[in-house]
Protein backbone atom coordinates (compact mmCIF):
# COMPACT_ATOMS: atom_id res chain seq x y z
CA UNK A 1 0.00 0.00 0.00
CA UNK A 2 1.63 3.18 -1.05
CA UNK A 3 1.90 6.18 1.59
CA UNK A 4 -0.81 8.20 0.29
CA UNK A 5 -3.27 5.40 0.67
CA UNK A 6 -2.16 4.51 4.10
CA UNK A 7 -2.50 8.21 5.15
CA UNK A 8 -5.94 9.07 3.70
CA UNK A 9 -6.80 5.90 6.01
CA UNK A 10 -7.03 8.01 8.97
CA UNK A 11 -9.23 11.23 9.61
CA UNK A 12 -6.25 13.45 9.71
CA UNK A 13 -5.65 16.00 7.00
CA UNK A 14 -2.42 14.98 5.68
CA UNK A 15 0.30 17.77 4.61
CA UNK A 16 3.12 17.63 2.46
CA UNK A 17 4.61 13.67 3.28
CA UNK A 18 1.21 12.79 1.45
CA UNK A 19 2.77 14.40 -1.77
CA UNK A 20 5.93 12.61 -1.63
CA UNK A 21 5.21 9.64 -3.87
CA UNK A 22 9.23 8.35 -3.27
CA UNK A 23 9.40 8.83 0.34
CA UNK A 24 8.26 5.38 1.09
CA UNK A 25 10.70 3.80 -1.66
CA UNK A 26 13.50 6.02 -0.02
CA UNK A 27 12.00 4.78 3.81
CA UNK A 28 12.35 0.95 2.74
CA UNK A 29 15.45 1.17 1.22
CA UNK A 30 17.67 3.81 4.20
CA UNK A 31 15.55 2.77 7.17
CA UNK A 32 17.89 -0.45 7.94
CA UNK A 33 20.99 1.69 7.08
CA UNK A 34 19.63 4.17 10.06
CA UNK A 35 19.02 1.86 12.32
CA UNK A 36 22.40 0.25 11.63
CA UNK A 37 24.13 2.90 12.28
CA UNK A 38 22.19 4.15 15.12
CA UNK A 39 22.25 1.18 16.85
CA UNK A 40 26.73 1.49 16.27
CA UNK A 41 25.96 4.60 18.47
CA UNK A 42 23.47 3.56 21.20
CA UNK A 43 23.81 -0.11 21.70
CA UNK A 44 20.43 -0.81 22.07
CA UNK A 45 17.92 -1.65 19.59
CA UNK A 46 15.08 0.16 21.08
CA UNK A 47 16.56 2.86 21.26
CA UNK A 48 18.31 3.15 17.82
CA UNK A 49 14.59 2.33 16.43
CA UNK A 50 13.41 5.42 18.06
CA UNK A 51 16.52 7.44 16.77
CA UNK A 52 16.02 6.42 13.47
CA UNK A 53 12.41 6.90 13.20
CA UNK A 54 13.48 10.56 14.64
CA UNK A 55 15.80 11.40 11.63
CA UNK A 56 13.43 9.72 8.94
CA UNK A 57 11.12 12.15 10.02
CA UNK A 58 13.09 14.55 10.04
CA UNK A 59 14.25 13.58 6.62
CA UNK A 60 10.38 13.53 5.52
CA UNK A 61 10.35 17.39 6.49
CA UNK A 62 13.65 18.31 4.96
CA UNK A 63 13.26 16.80 1.59
CA UNK A 64 9.41 17.06 0.95
CA UNK A 65 8.47 19.16 -1.60
CA UNK A 66 12.13 18.45 -3.76
CA UNK A 67 10.95 15.21 -4.65
CA UNK A 68 15.01 14.60 -3.44
CA UNK A 69 14.39 11.23 -1.89
CA UNK A 70 16.29 9.25 -4.96
CA UNK A 71 19.30 11.36 -4.55
CA UNK A 72 22.59 10.87 -3.34
CA UNK A 73 22.04 13.84 -0.37
CA UNK A 74 19.04 12.49 1.31
CA UNK A 75 21.03 8.97 2.07
CA UNK A 76 24.22 10.95 2.70
CA UNK A 77 22.07 13.37 5.14
CA UNK A 78 20.02 10.56 6.92
CA UNK A 79 23.51 8.51 7.16
CA UNK A 80 25.01 11.27 9.18
CA UNK A 81 21.95 12.36 11.29
CA UNK A 82 21.56 9.32 12.52
CA UNK A 83 25.18 9.78 14.35
CA UNK A 84 24.47 12.72 15.58
CA UNK A 85 20.57 12.00 17.09
CA UNK A 86 22.73 8.58 18.25
CA UNK A 87 25.04 10.91 19.96
CA UNK A 88 22.11 12.94 21.30
CA UNK A 89 20.72 9.68 22.72
CA UNK A 90 23.49 8.86 24.56
CA UNK A 91 24.28 12.21 26.21
CA UNK A 92 20.85 12.68 27.42
CA UNK A 93 21.42 10.90 31.01
CA UNK A 94 17.82 11.00 31.95
CA UNK A 95 16.24 9.09 28.78
CA UNK A 96 19.56 6.44 28.77
CA UNK A 97 18.73 5.92 31.83
CA UNK A 98 14.98 5.10 31.95
CA UNK A 99 15.94 3.19 28.64
CA UNK A 100 17.93 0.97 30.45
CA UNK A 101 15.67 0.31 32.39
CA UNK A 102 13.82 -1.49 29.61
CA UNK A 103 17.19 -2.57 27.83
CA UNK A 104 17.07 -6.01 25.91
CA UNK A 105 20.57 -7.22 24.22
CA UNK A 106 20.43 -7.25 20.85
CA UNK A 107 22.92 -10.39 20.78
CA UNK A 108 22.89 -13.85 21.33
CA UNK A 109 21.33 -15.20 24.93
CA UNK A 110 23.99 -14.65 27.47
CA UNK A 111 24.32 -15.92 31.11
CA UNK A 112 24.13 -13.06 33.92
CA UNK A 113 27.67 -12.21 34.31
CA UNK A 114 28.33 -12.11 30.64
CA UNK A 115 25.52 -9.72 30.04
CA UNK A 116 27.24 -7.53 33.28
CA UNK A 117 30.33 -7.55 31.55
CA UNK A 118 29.04 -6.64 27.77
CA UNK A 119 26.78 -3.98 29.43
CA UNK A 120 29.92 -2.77 31.37
CA UNK A 121 31.96 -2.82 28.22
CA UNK A 122 29.04 -1.49 26.40
CA UNK A 123 28.78 1.71 28.15
CA UNK A 124 31.99 2.95 28.07
CA UNK A 125 32.18 2.36 24.11
CA UNK A 126 29.75 4.86 24.42
CA UNK A 127 30.43 7.13 26.68
CA UNK A 128 34.58 7.28 24.48
CA UNK A 129 32.43 7.53 21.65
CA UNK A 130 30.57 10.78 23.47
CA UNK A 131 34.09 12.17 24.18
CA UNK A 132 35.29 11.90 20.83
CA UNK A 133 35.14 14.84 18.57
CA UNK A 134 31.58 14.88 16.40
CA UNK A 135 33.23 14.32 13.24
CA UNK A 136 35.41 11.42 14.97
CA UNK A 137 32.58 9.75 16.07
CA UNK A 138 30.75 10.27 12.61
CA UNK A 139 33.30 8.88 10.94
CA UNK A 140 34.17 5.90 12.89
CA UNK A 141 30.41 5.05 13.32
CA UNK A 142 29.74 5.41 9.53
CA UNK A 143 32.60 2.96 8.47
CA UNK A 144 32.20 0.51 11.37
CA UNK A 145 28.27 0.36 10.51
CA UNK A 146 29.57 -1.03 6.70
CA UNK A 147 29.53 2.28 4.52
CA UNK A 148 32.51 2.15 1.94
CA UNK A 149 35.35 4.81 1.63
CA UNK A 150 32.98 6.41 -0.86
CA UNK A 151 29.93 6.11 0.82
CA UNK A 152 31.57 7.79 4.14
CA UNK A 153 32.91 10.34 2.10
CA UNK A 154 29.61 11.31 0.62
CA UNK A 155 27.72 10.88 3.91
CA UNK A 156 30.19 13.78 5.58
CA UNK A 157 30.75 15.49 2.41
CA UNK A 158 34.41 15.08 2.17
CA UNK A 159 36.99 13.82 -0.56
CA UNK A 160 36.76 9.78 -0.34
CA UNK A 161 40.90 10.52 0.47
CA UNK A 162 40.49 12.22 3.13
CA UNK A 163 38.32 8.96 4.93
CA UNK A 164 41.54 7.09 5.66
CA UNK A 165 43.19 9.91 7.50
CA UNK A 166 39.89 11.09 9.50
CA UNK A 167 39.70 7.31 10.60
CA UNK A 168 42.95 6.37 11.58
CA UNK A 169 43.22 9.54 13.76
CA UNK A 170 39.37 8.66 15.51
CA UNK A 171 40.30 5.62 16.18
CA UNK A 172 43.68 6.03 17.69
CA UNK A 173 41.51 8.72 19.39
CA UNK A 174 38.85 6.14 20.24
CA UNK A 175 41.35 3.39 21.67
CA UNK A 176 42.89 6.33 24.00
CA UNK A 177 39.09 7.25 25.17
CA UNK A 178 38.43 4.09 26.21
CA UNK A 179 41.64 3.69 27.87
CA UNK A 180 40.81 6.26 29.77
CA UNK A 181 37.67 5.05 30.90
CA UNK A 182 38.94 1.89 31.69
CA UNK A 183 41.59 3.24 33.83
CA UNK A 184 38.98 6.05 35.51
CA UNK B 1 58.23 8.66 -3.58
CA UNK B 2 57.82 9.81 -0.07
CA UNK B 3 56.41 7.56 3.10
CA UNK B 4 52.86 6.03 2.65
CA UNK B 5 50.30 8.22 4.33
CA UNK B 6 48.67 7.61 7.33
CA UNK B 7 45.05 7.99 5.35
CA UNK B 8 46.44 5.42 3.04
CA UNK B 9 47.72 3.24 4.97
CA UNK B 10 44.45 2.78 7.19
CA UNK B 11 42.25 2.48 3.66
CA UNK B 12 45.07 -0.77 2.92
CA UNK B 13 43.51 -2.48 6.03
CA UNK B 14 40.12 -2.14 4.04
CA UNK B 15 40.02 -1.57 0.41
CA UNK B 16 43.41 -2.07 -0.38
CA UNK B 17 43.12 -2.54 -4.12
CA UNK B 18 41.90 1.55 -3.92
CA UNK B 19 45.30 2.57 -2.92
CA UNK B 20 47.99 3.55 -5.45
CA UNK B 21 50.54 0.61 -6.66
CA UNK B 22 53.32 2.68 -5.58
CA UNK B 23 52.37 3.12 -1.84
CA UNK B 24 52.21 -0.47 -1.93
CA UNK B 25 55.40 -0.89 -3.57
CA UNK B 26 56.84 1.61 -0.72
CA UNK B 27 55.49 -0.25 2.15
CA UNK B 28 56.85 -3.83 0.51
CA UNK B 29 60.20 -2.09 0.85
CA UNK B 30 60.14 0.52 3.52
CA UNK B 31 60.76 -0.77 7.38
CA UNK B 32 59.84 2.35 9.30
CA UNK B 33 56.20 2.26 7.00
CA UNK B 34 55.46 -1.24 7.60
CA UNK B 35 56.17 -0.67 11.46
CA UNK B 36 53.31 2.36 10.93
CA UNK B 37 50.96 0.01 8.89
CA UNK B 38 51.32 -2.59 11.86
CA UNK B 39 50.57 0.17 14.20
CA UNK B 40 47.39 1.19 11.76
CA UNK B 41 46.39 -2.36 11.71
CA UNK B 42 46.33 -2.87 15.45
CA UNK B 43 44.29 0.17 16.07
CA UNK B 44 42.02 -0.40 13.22
CA UNK B 45 41.41 -4.25 14.51
CA UNK B 46 40.93 -3.32 18.08
CA UNK B 47 37.95 -0.65 17.06
CA UNK B 48 36.40 -3.00 14.68
CA UNK B 49 36.32 -5.02 18.44
CA UNK B 50 34.69 -2.93 19.88
CA UNK B 51 32.50 -1.30 17.67
CA UNK B 52 31.36 -4.54 15.39
CA UNK B 53 28.55 -6.10 17.33
CA UNK B 54 25.46 -8.40 15.70
CA UNK B 55 23.52 -5.63 14.42
CA UNK B 56 19.48 -5.71 15.03
CA UNK B 57 17.93 -6.19 11.57
CA UNK B 58 14.83 -4.12 11.46
CA UNK B 59 10.68 -5.04 10.89
CA UNK B 60 10.35 -2.45 8.12
CA UNK B 61 7.28 -2.53 7.53
CA UNK B 62 5.80 -2.17 10.94
CA UNK B 63 8.69 0.59 11.37
CA UNK B 64 6.76 2.48 8.26
CA UNK B 65 3.55 1.95 9.74
CA UNK B 66 4.69 3.67 13.25
CA UNK B 67 6.19 6.56 11.23
CA UNK B 68 2.77 7.32 9.47
CA UNK B 69 0.90 7.05 12.70
CA UNK B 70 3.17 9.52 14.31
CA UNK B 71 3.24 11.95 11.88
CA UNK B 72 -0.20 11.71 11.67
CA UNK B 73 -0.93 11.97 15.20
CA UNK B 74 1.55 15.10 14.81
CA UNK B 75 -0.20 16.95 11.97
CA UNK B 76 -3.63 16.19 14.11
CA UNK B 77 -2.16 18.04 17.04
CA UNK B 78 -0.81 20.66 14.86
CA UNK B 79 2.54 20.25 15.46
CA UNK B 80 4.72 18.78 12.54
CA UNK B 81 6.75 15.82 13.52
CA UNK B 82 10.49 16.36 13.05
CA UNK B 83 10.78 19.94 13.30
CA UNK B 84 12.91 19.89 16.76
CA UNK B 85 14.49 16.83 15.72
CA UNK B 86 15.51 17.90 12.10
CA UNK B 87 17.72 20.85 13.68
CA UNK B 88 18.78 18.42 15.98
CA UNK B 89 19.70 15.53 13.26
CA UNK B 90 22.71 17.22 11.91
CA UNK B 91 24.65 18.79 14.86
CA UNK B 92 25.07 19.67 18.51
CA UNK B 93 23.90 22.94 17.53
CA UNK B 94 23.05 22.51 13.80
CA UNK B 95 24.10 21.02 10.93
CA UNK B 96 24.26 22.69 7.95
CA UNK B 97 25.58 20.93 4.49
CA UNK B 98 27.25 23.23 2.30
CA UNK B 99 27.78 22.26 -1.43
CA UNK B 100 30.52 23.58 -3.37
CA UNK B 101 29.81 25.96 -6.32
CA UNK B 102 32.51 27.58 -8.42
CA UNK B 103 33.34 31.25 -8.34
CA UNK B 104 36.80 33.79 -7.89
CA UNK B 105 37.76 34.54 -4.76
CA UNK B 106 37.39 37.83 -5.13
CA UNK B 107 34.12 37.88 -6.49
CA UNK B 108 33.01 35.55 -3.88
CA UNK B 109 34.39 37.78 -0.81
CA UNK B 110 32.68 40.56 -2.79
CA UNK B 111 29.47 39.26 -2.80
CA UNK B 112 29.85 38.08 0.93
CA UNK B 113 30.97 41.63 1.98
CA UNK B 114 27.63 42.41 0.47
CA UNK B 115 25.61 40.08 2.25
CA UNK B 116 27.31 41.09 5.53
CA UNK B 117 26.65 44.63 4.88
CA UNK B 118 22.83 44.09 3.67
CA UNK B 119 22.45 42.42 6.86
CA UNK B 120 24.17 45.06 8.80
CA UNK B 121 22.10 47.64 7.23
CA UNK B 122 19.14 45.83 7.73
CA UNK B 123 19.98 44.84 11.04
CA UNK B 124 19.82 48.57 12.20
CA UNK B 125 16.35 49.02 11.02
CA UNK B 126 14.59 46.62 13.15
CA UNK B 127 12.75 46.09 16.35
CA UNK B 128 13.65 42.16 16.32
CA UNK B 129 15.07 41.24 13.29
CA UNK B 130 15.30 37.89 12.53
CA UNK B 131 15.04 37.90 8.76
CA UNK B 132 13.08 34.22 7.09
CA UNK B 133 14.21 35.57 2.96
CA UNK B 134 16.36 37.66 1.35
CA UNK B 135 15.57 40.43 -1.03
CA UNK B 136 17.53 42.67 -3.85
CA UNK B 137 17.58 46.31 -3.37
CA UNK B 138 19.67 48.02 -6.03
CA UNK B 139 22.26 50.30 -4.35
CA UNK B 140 24.52 53.17 -6.40
CA UNK B 141 28.31 53.38 -5.65
CA UNK B 142 28.10 56.00 -3.09
CA UNK B 143 24.85 54.54 -1.10
CA UNK B 144 25.91 53.01 1.35
CA UNK B 145 29.17 55.19 1.75
CA UNK B 146 26.37 58.22 2.18
CA UNK B 147 24.05 55.81 4.13
CA UNK B 148 26.19 55.25 7.08
CA UNK B 149 27.46 59.33 6.73
CA UNK B 150 24.49 60.24 7.32
CA UNK B 151 23.80 58.63 10.36
CA UNK B 152 27.87 59.54 11.31
CA UNK B 153 28.76 56.11 11.46
CA UNK B 154 31.41 56.45 8.44
CA UNK B 155 34.10 57.27 10.51
CA UNK B 156 33.76 54.31 13.21
CA UNK B 157 35.75 51.70 11.11
CA UNK B 158 34.73 48.25 12.69
CA UNK B 159 37.90 46.24 11.96
CA UNK B 160 38.88 42.95 12.88
CA UNK B 161 41.30 43.77 15.97
CA UNK B 162 41.07 47.09 16.33
CA UNK B 163 38.78 49.41 18.33
CA UNK B 164 37.23 52.35 16.33
CA UNK B 165 38.89 54.83 19.24
CA UNK B 166 39.79 58.07 17.29
CA UNK B 167 38.35 57.17 13.94
CA UNK B 168 34.78 58.28 15.04
CA UNK B 169 32.81 61.13 15.06
CA UNK B 170 34.58 64.35 16.46
CA UNK B 171 32.02 64.51 19.34
CA UNK B 172 32.88 60.64 20.34
CA UNK B 173 34.16 59.72 24.11
CA UNK B 174 36.04 56.25 23.41
CA UNK B 175 36.94 53.59 25.63
CA UNK B 176 38.19 50.30 24.44
CA UNK B 177 39.50 47.31 25.98
CA UNK B 178 41.02 44.10 24.98
CA UNK B 179 40.53 40.33 25.05
CA UNK B 180 42.05 37.31 24.17
CA UNK B 181 40.19 34.62 21.57
CA UNK B 182 39.89 30.97 22.12
CA UNK B 183 41.90 30.87 18.78
CA UNK B 184 44.41 33.03 20.04
CA UNK B 185 43.60 36.27 18.14
CA UNK B 186 42.90 39.79 19.84
CA UNK B 187 39.31 40.63 20.21
CA UNK B 188 38.59 44.30 21.11
CA UNK B 189 35.57 45.78 22.60
CA UNK B 190 34.49 49.13 23.52
CA UNK B 191 32.26 51.99 23.50
CA UNK B 192 31.58 55.51 22.08
CA UNK B 193 29.04 58.34 22.08
CA UNK B 194 27.56 59.18 19.17
CA UNK B 195 25.64 62.15 18.12
CA UNK B 196 22.49 60.17 19.03
CA UNK B 197 23.63 58.35 21.60
CA UNK B 198 26.47 55.38 22.66
CA UNK B 199 27.46 52.58 20.83
CA UNK B 200 29.23 49.45 21.88
CA UNK B 201 30.39 46.67 20.40
CA UNK B 202 32.44 43.64 20.22
CA UNK B 203 34.63 43.15 17.45
CA UNK B 204 35.48 39.51 16.79
CA UNK B 205 38.83 38.17 16.67
CA UNK B 206 41.05 37.83 13.50
CA UNK B 207 39.12 35.67 11.33
CA UNK B 208 40.43 31.75 11.03
CA UNK B 209 41.88 30.75 8.20
CA UNK B 210 42.71 26.94 7.87
CA UNK B 211 42.78 24.69 5.92
CA UNK B 212 41.06 21.91 8.16
CA UNK B 213 36.97 21.29 8.40
CA UNK B 214 37.40 19.98 11.85
CA UNK B 215 39.15 23.28 12.64
CA UNK B 216 37.14 25.38 10.85
CA UNK B 217 33.43 23.81 12.42
CA UNK B 218 35.48 24.32 15.66
CA UNK B 219 35.89 27.61 15.45
CA UNK B 220 32.56 28.24 13.85
CA UNK B 221 30.58 26.15 16.24
CA UNK B 222 28.56 24.35 13.84
CA UNK B 223 29.13 21.64 11.24
CA UNK B 224 29.75 22.31 8.04
CA UNK B 225 29.19 19.29 4.82
CA UNK B 226 31.29 19.98 1.96
CA UNK B 227 30.67 18.88 -1.73
CA UNK B 228 31.55 15.00 -2.44
CA UNK B 229 31.89 16.21 -6.32
CA UNK B 230 32.94 19.53 -7.72
CA UNK B 231 32.26 21.24 -10.82
CA UNK B 232 34.79 21.09 -13.63
CA UNK B 233 37.57 23.22 -13.15
CA UNK B 234 37.12 23.48 -9.42
CA UNK B 235 39.35 21.50 -6.94
CA UNK B 236 39.82 20.77 -3.61
CA UNK B 237 40.32 20.81 -0.87
CA UNK B 238 38.77 24.14 0.39
CA UNK B 239 39.88 26.69 2.49
CA UNK B 240 38.36 27.95 4.76
CA UNK B 241 37.79 30.99 6.56
CA UNK B 242 35.68 31.53 9.95
CA UNK B 243 34.55 34.97 11.27
CA UNK B 244 33.47 34.60 14.68
CA UNK B 245 30.08 36.60 15.53
CA UNK B 246 30.18 40.14 16.62
CA UNK B 247 27.89 42.23 18.59
CA UNK B 248 26.77 45.95 18.39
CA UNK B 249 24.78 47.45 20.43
CA UNK B 250 22.98 51.67 19.93
CA UNK B 251 21.72 52.73 22.76
CA UNK B 252 19.60 56.24 21.93
CA UNK B 253 19.67 59.28 23.41
CA UNK B 254 17.81 62.58 23.27
CA UNK B 255 18.87 63.53 19.84
CA UNK B 256 17.53 60.39 18.44
CA UNK B 257 13.90 61.91 19.42
CA UNK B 258 11.25 60.67 21.88
CA UNK B 259 10.34 57.84 20.35
CA UNK B 260 14.14 56.48 20.53
CA UNK B 261 15.14 57.98 23.46
CA UNK B 262 16.88 55.33 26.09
CA UNK B 263 15.70 52.47 23.71
CA UNK B 264 18.92 49.86 23.00
CA UNK B 265 18.99 48.04 19.69
CA UNK B 266 21.31 45.06 19.44
CA UNK B 267 22.18 43.82 16.76
CA UNK B 268 24.11 40.11 16.61
CA UNK B 269 25.89 38.86 13.03
CA UNK B 270 27.64 35.21 12.82
CA UNK B 271 29.33 33.49 13.03
CA UNK B 272 29.93 32.33 9.11
CA UNK B 273 32.11 30.02 7.16
CA UNK B 274 33.70 30.47 3.88
CA UNK B 275 34.92 27.69 1.52
CA UNK B 276 37.06 28.81 -0.79
CA UNK B 277 38.41 26.25 -3.57
CA UNK B 278 40.86 26.37 -6.01
CA UNK B 279 41.22 25.99 -9.78
CA UNK B 280 42.26 22.82 -11.76
CA UNK B 281 44.95 22.27 -14.64
CA UNK B 282 46.09 26.14 -15.50
CA UNK B 283 43.97 27.59 -12.93
CA UNK B 284 46.17 26.48 -10.45
CA UNK B 285 45.77 27.88 -7.00
CA UNK B 286 43.01 30.28 -8.50
CA UNK B 287 40.32 30.51 -6.47
CA UNK B 288 37.35 29.39 -8.68
CA UNK B 289 34.75 29.06 -5.95
CA UNK B 290 33.07 29.60 -2.90
CA UNK B 291 30.69 29.08 -0.32
CA UNK B 292 29.67 31.34 2.47
CA UNK B 293 27.01 29.60 5.48
CA UNK B 294 25.84 32.07 7.77
CA UNK B 295 23.69 32.03 10.65
CA UNK B 296 21.05 34.96 10.02
CA UNK B 297 21.65 38.08 11.97
CA UNK B 298 19.17 39.26 14.33
CA UNK B 299 18.19 42.33 16.57
CA UNK B 300 16.47 43.45 19.32
CA UNK B 301 15.19 46.27 20.35
CA UNK B 302 14.56 47.45 24.19
CA UNK B 303 11.83 50.01 23.18
CA UNK B 304 11.27 51.61 20.03
CA UNK B 305 9.32 49.76 17.23
CA UNK B 306 10.30 48.67 13.59
CA UNK B 307 8.64 51.29 12.28
CA UNK B 308 9.99 54.10 14.70
CA UNK B 309 13.61 52.69 13.89
CA UNK B 310 13.03 52.55 10.17
CA UNK B 311 11.56 56.14 10.63
CA UNK B 312 14.35 57.89 12.46
CA UNK B 313 17.27 55.90 10.04
CA UNK B 314 15.27 57.25 6.89
CA UNK B 315 14.56 60.38 7.70
CA UNK B 316 18.23 61.44 8.27
CA UNK B 317 19.41 63.93 5.79
CA UNK B 318 21.89 62.30 3.40
CA UNK B 319 20.12 59.11 2.85
CA UNK B 320 19.53 58.85 -0.64
CA UNK B 321 16.09 59.14 -1.70
CA UNK B 322 15.84 56.17 -3.88
CA UNK B 323 17.37 54.26 -1.35
CA UNK B 324 15.23 55.60 1.05
CA UNK B 325 12.29 54.37 -1.20
CA UNK B 326 13.46 50.93 -1.78
CA UNK B 327 13.61 50.39 1.82
CA UNK B 328 10.70 51.60 2.63
CA UNK B 329 8.90 49.22 -0.43
CA UNK B 330 10.45 46.20 1.49
CA UNK B 331 7.39 45.86 3.88
CA UNK B 332 8.30 43.94 6.76
CA UNK B 333 11.65 44.91 7.80
CA UNK B 334 11.48 41.72 10.63
CA UNK B 335 11.45 39.36 8.21
CA UNK B 336 13.20 40.64 5.03
CA UNK B 337 16.95 40.62 4.58
CA UNK B 338 17.76 43.21 1.57
CA UNK B 339 20.68 42.04 -0.51
CA UNK B 340 22.48 44.67 -1.82
CA UNK B 341 22.74 44.82 -5.88
CA UNK B 342 25.90 46.68 -7.64
CA UNK B 343 25.63 48.36 -10.26
CA UNK B 344 25.58 47.05 -13.59
CA UNK B 345 24.98 43.41 -12.23
CA UNK B 346 21.58 41.86 -13.10
CA UNK B 347 19.22 40.45 -10.65
CA UNK B 348 16.97 37.71 -10.69
CA UNK B 349 14.83 36.32 -8.55
CA UNK B 350 14.78 32.46 -8.18
CA UNK B 351 13.48 29.97 -5.94
CA UNK B 352 16.16 27.48 -4.41
CA UNK B 353 15.11 24.71 -2.09
CA UNK B 354 11.38 26.35 -1.79
CA UNK B 355 13.18 29.32 -0.58
CA UNK B 356 13.37 32.64 -2.56
CA UNK B 357 16.92 33.74 -3.59
CA UNK B 358 18.32 36.03 -5.72
CA UNK B 359 20.44 34.97 -8.88
CA UNK B 360 22.84 37.96 -9.41
CA UNK B 361 25.39 38.11 -12.33
CA UNK B 362 28.20 40.63 -12.62
CA UNK B 363 27.97 43.17 -15.72
CA UNK B 364 30.77 41.47 -17.79
CA UNK B 365 28.93 38.03 -17.46
CA UNK B 366 31.93 36.41 -15.63
CA UNK B 367 31.28 35.48 -12.49
CA UNK B 368 27.67 34.97 -10.88
CA UNK B 369 26.31 34.52 -7.25
CA UNK B 370 23.41 32.84 -5.63
CA UNK B 371 22.10 33.82 -2.10
CA UNK B 372 18.80 32.64 -0.30
CA UNK B 373 17.77 31.90 3.32
CA UNK B 374 17.03 28.36 3.77
CA UNK B 375 14.07 26.65 5.60
CA UNK B 376 16.69 26.59 8.69
CA UNK B 377 17.46 29.88 9.05
CA UNK B 378 21.06 29.72 7.23
CA UNK B 379 21.50 32.73 4.78
CA UNK B 380 23.88 30.72 2.06
CA UNK B 381 25.67 32.31 -0.69
CA UNK B 382 27.21 30.41 -3.34
CA UNK B 383 29.22 32.38 -5.96
CA UNK B 384 32.11 31.91 -8.80
CA UNK B 385 33.75 32.16 -11.99
CA UNK B 386 30.61 30.26 -13.25
CA UNK B 387 27.59 31.06 -15.18
CA UNK B 388 23.74 31.39 -13.59
CA UNK B 389 22.67 27.93 -14.27
CA UNK B 390 26.11 26.27 -13.12
CA UNK B 391 25.66 28.47 -9.62
CA UNK B 392 21.74 27.59 -9.88
CA UNK B 393 22.47 24.05 -9.96
CA UNK B 394 24.92 23.87 -7.13
CA UNK B 395 22.81 26.34 -5.13
CA UNK B 396 20.03 24.26 -5.56
CA UNK B 397 22.14 20.87 -3.85
CA UNK B 398 22.12 22.70 -0.53
CA UNK B 399 18.49 22.74 0.57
Amino acid sequence: MGMEARLRKGPAPVGAMATSAGFERFFRAQYPVVVRIAWGVVRDAHLAEDVAQDVMIAAERRFSGLDGYGCDHAAAWVRVAAVHLGLNAVRGQQRRDHRHRRVRSAGPVATPEELFIDREAEGQVREALGRLPLHSATVLLLRHSGLSYAEVAEAMGVKVGHVGTMLRRAEAALRKEVARGTRA
Amino acid sequence: MGHVREGTLRRMVDEPLAVPDASAGHLDGCVRCQVRHERVVEDAAATRRLLVRPRPVPDVDRAWDHLVERIQQAELAGHPAGEKVARAAHGRRRRWRVMGATVSGGAAVAVAGVVVVGAAAAATLTTVFAPTHVVPVPVGQGDLRAFTAALGLDGLGFHHGSSPAGAGPSNGGTSASGGTSATGGTSASGTRSWTYGTIQWGTPPQPLRTDSLGAAEAAAGFDLSLPGTLPSGVSGPPQFMVERAATLSVTFGANAGAALDGSTLTVTAGPAVMARYGGTGSLGDLPTLAVLTMERPTATSTGATVGELESFVLSQPGVPKDLAQDIRALGDLQTALPVPIPPGASETSVTIAGSPGVLLTEAGGVASGAIWEDHHGVVRTVAGLLDQEDVLGVARQLG
